[in-house]
């Protein structure tokens, strides 16, 4: 093939102008009858995977959809040469699904699971263009994400041994109605340090990449 | 069992934050290491340490049996033991490429600056 990148190029707009149309009728669906609940596979909480979608999701949905499709268009006549042959669609596109099933998610583990694939895919489109820059300032990047991923996945065991469940809901209703104890509240420390550095919040910014400028702007 | 489990998450987390903090990158992907063991083997502990059937739901049972282990803390450490290796494979090719360029092939003694 002469030209895989407009082919891929074509094949991600198409895909993420489905993508938002199908978010706004997710919306829609939700303005009228609710907040919607899937678990996936049929299996009943908590040992099946519970997507779960409100009126907030969705427009967070909605806004992804909404920017994923302009960056397609966007991309489709300005993006760098040098980039259009680097997976860059394949790294975007699951950065949105990433993204997607993070605003999604019932239950922690999955949450857990959607921002470690947030991060890997931000990762890799930090060194996207293989240069020497851009792979240094990576590597510390990396190591601050798995600190966070040890501090989320310690506290989440914490949580589960006090609480013996990891549903959102199911946590929320519990929280609200019993005294916190200091097993919870230690486990409440973990997990608020590692969404701090996954969010690079003070102090814990530090590690992020300094902003790679692109070498042809358009 | 459980204190002798806790005493050993104590030390992998010791032994990982001391190499964790050397200013080598080889010693940095072995603290990572000893860190992930370390909240692996705490999951399990917090969520309870017992033997008993598997969590297998027969063929014409609706539900797990009440004499089995609970299904969540095993899942919970793989998909953590899989993110995990994930995450030390991409660190391991980020240092292989960041120091491939450099004539001294002894990657154990690389280090940031």
């Amino acid at each position: 093939m002469k030209h895989p990148h407009k082919v891929a190029a074509l094949l991600s707009t198409f895909f993420s102008a489905a993508l938002l149309a199908y978010a706004l009728k997710l919306l829609g669906q939700i303005i009228q009858g609710g907040p919607q609940v899937f678990q996936l596979g049929h299996w009943p909480a908590p040992y099946g995977i519970s997507f779960v979608a409100d009126l907030l999701s969705a427009l967070f949905i909605c806004a992804t959809s909404l920017v994923f499709f302009a960056f397609n268009v966007f991309s489709l006549a300005y993006t760098a040469e040098e980039l259009k042959n680097k997976n860059l669609y394949f790294l975007c596109t699951s950065l949105v699904f990433a993204s997607l099933l993070c605003f999604l998610a019932g239950d922690l583990l999955t949450l857990f699971l959607s921002l470690e694939l947030l991060s890997m895919t931000s990762l890799s489109l930090i060194t996207l263009g293989s240069t020497r820059d851009q792979t240094r300032q990576a590597i510390p990047y990396v190591i601050l994400n798995a600190i966070s991923a040890f501090s989320f996945f310690v506290g989440l065991g914490i949580l589960y041994g006090h609480t013996g469940n990891l549903n959102m809901a199911y946590l929320a209703n519990l929280l609200r109605q019993t005294e916190w104890t200091y097993g919870i509240r230690c486990a409440s420390i973990f997990i608020f340090f590692s969404l701090c550095a996954k969010a690079a919040m003070f102090p814990l910014f530090s590690g992020f990449p300094a902003p790679i400028l692109p070498r042809h702007r358009p | 069992m459980e204190l002798l489990l806790s005493m050993l998450i104590m030390i992998l987390v010791s032994v990982g934050v001391y190499t964790l903090l050397q200013a080598n990158i080889a010693r940095i992907i072995m603290g990572l290491f000893y860190l992930f063991n370390a909240a692996a083997l705490a999951f399990f502990v917090a969520s309870g340490l017992n033997s008993r059937n598997a969590a297998i739901i027969e063929s014409g049972q609706g539900s797990l049996e009440a004499n089995s282990t609970n299904p969540i803390s095993q899942s919970s450490v793989i998909l953590f033991t899989v993110i995990s290796f994930a995450v030390m494979s991409y660190l391991i090719f980020l240092c292989r490429k960041f120091f491939s360029d450099q004539s001294d092939d002894n990657f154990s003694q690389r280090s940031f600056e």
